[in-house]
């Protein structure tokens, strides 16, 4: 019989709600207990047949070539010895909060700043040896002309991720048949990344969530600059906002 | 289970067999087979289409390289897909999740900075399962499929639905459990 605690456990595996250490210790369990191991395979069909539950959403055309396309060449793995893992690969979340609180620090008193910019470096440093959230990187974006000069700029990078998020404010608005285009300068590149163009509403505000265009090694600095309608495939335009 | 589910399963786990051994053909077929199913759900998960592309892609070359290491004793072909490419999806939620904090935190110094609206950028036999699921849903008490839907689709943790809900922590946990319970026992009697 397997009691409501542990049931419990099962079903926060299954959903993958644990950390990976409880799902570690979890799975030692399961090893050793073919009633629970039933018992979450159980789950874990009932759990994945929601699944079926969400409205259908036509595939987009010409993705079943890309994946058929993106699987030539690939290497297979063996099977493995061990039973199927939840396979979460779950990030330490509450070390990154924790993060996320230390660089709100160094970022919420203004008058404090030179100070705490030196801290900052320090503990980025320290965090460096340790995972993926020494991949992380806030930066602020300076104007580069008066107009620009009330304008707010921060960008969000998760190296590890490839993924960003921009937020603009008190940015004037572009002309007709022009937008604002996010780059990111890295060396390993001989001109910089586009990650895109980022539309800014009438209020001077954007908050774009982007990707892009290829892999960077190596985030130096970010620029926005005027770019035509849709995006430039390098930067043509003047910048107007700059940092790293 | 029906026979016609019986036979779905094994039509399944005879093509991830035949993908374990480099077979492109047979893939393709599970491909077709799954695909629609798995891409509503990330859709529903990430409720961006351009991101559910890249879920998805990731996903079937995860199978594709791991198929060998399906164990058809501790699940269907279907569920092993379903439970890749959700964890897949929701390491891509919990990243957005931590950015978008991070980007709150860094910009909260703005004293007057502005709120905006976020700009982000086979099948056959299966339709008859989104029936039965949403019947299933539906003979669970609210509160449960509430919080089973939210870890579900939505990626949170017991705790994250527990602050989201203003409800203990306990609660939850038992919500999710009886929910989960529930939709199984219903989920069966149908079959």
């Amino acid at each position: 019989m397997i009691d409501e605690a542990k049931q419990d456990l099962a079903a926060e595996y299954v959903l993958g709600s644990l950390d990976a250490g409880a799902a570690g210790a979890f799975e030692a369990e399961l090893r050793a207990d073919a009633e629970l191991r039933a018992f979450v395979d159980d789950l874990r069909e009932c759990t994945a047949a929601l699944a079926h539950a969400a409205p259908p959403v036509p595939l987009p055309p010409g993705l079943r070539e890309r994946v058929l396309a993106g699987i030539r060449g690939e290497a297979k793995v063996a099977p493995a010895p061990v039973a199927q893992s939840s396979g979460l690969g779950l990030l330490p979340w509450a070390v990154a909060a924790g993060f996320a609180i230390t660089a709100f620090a160094f970022w919420s008193e203004r008058a404090e700043l030179a100070k705490e910019v030196t801290a900052l470096r320090s503990e980025a440093l320290a965090l460096r040896t340790r995972d993926v959230f020494s991949k992380m990187k806030i930066a602020t974006l300076a104007a580069q002309n008066e107009a620009y000069a009330k304008g707010v700029a921060v960008v969000v990078w998760d190296a590890e991720k490839q993924q960003g998020i921009v937020k603009l404010a008190n940015i004037p608005s572009i002309a007709a048949g022009k937008d604002y285009q996010l780059w990111i300068i890295d060396p390993k590149y001989p001109q910089p990344v586009s990650a895109g163009i980022v539309p800014v509403g009438a209020d001077g505000i954007a908050r774009v969530a982007f990707t892009p265009e290829h892999l960077i090694r190596s985030a130096e600095k970010f620029a926005i600059s005027i770019e035509r309608a849709g995006g430039a495939p390098a930067p043509g335009g003047p910048i107007v906002m700059l940092g790293n | 289970m029906s026979a016609a589910k019986d036979a779905d399963r094994e039509f399944d786990a005879q093509l991830l067999a035949r993908t374990a051994a480099g077979d492109e053909p047979a893939f393709a077929t599970l491909y077709d087979r799954f695909a629609p199913g798995l891409f509503s759900m990330i859709v529903k998960m990430t409720r961006d289409e351009k991101e559910a592309e890249d879920v998805l892609q990731e996903g079937f070359s995860h199978i594709w390289r791991r198929a060998a290491t399906y164990d058809p004793a501790r699940s269907s072909p279907f569920t092993w897909a379903v439970m890749i490419l959700r964890h897949k999806a929701i390491d891509r939620l919990r990243v957005r999740q931590r950015l978008e904090r991070t980007l709150e935190k860094a910009t909260v110094e703005f004293a007057h900075f502005p709120e905006a609206d976020e700009v982000s950028a086979g099948e056959a036999g299966r339709h008859d399962d989104g029936a039965q699921v949403r019947a299933a849903l539906a003979q669970i008490p609210e509160e449960q499929r509430r919080a089973v839907e939210l870890a579900f689709f939505g990626g949170f943790t017991h705790e994250q639905i527990a602050e989201q809900l203003a409800t203990p922590l306990g609660t939850i946990k038992a919500r999710i459990r009886r929910g989960l319970l529930r939709l199984r026992d219903v989920l069966k009697e149908v079959a």
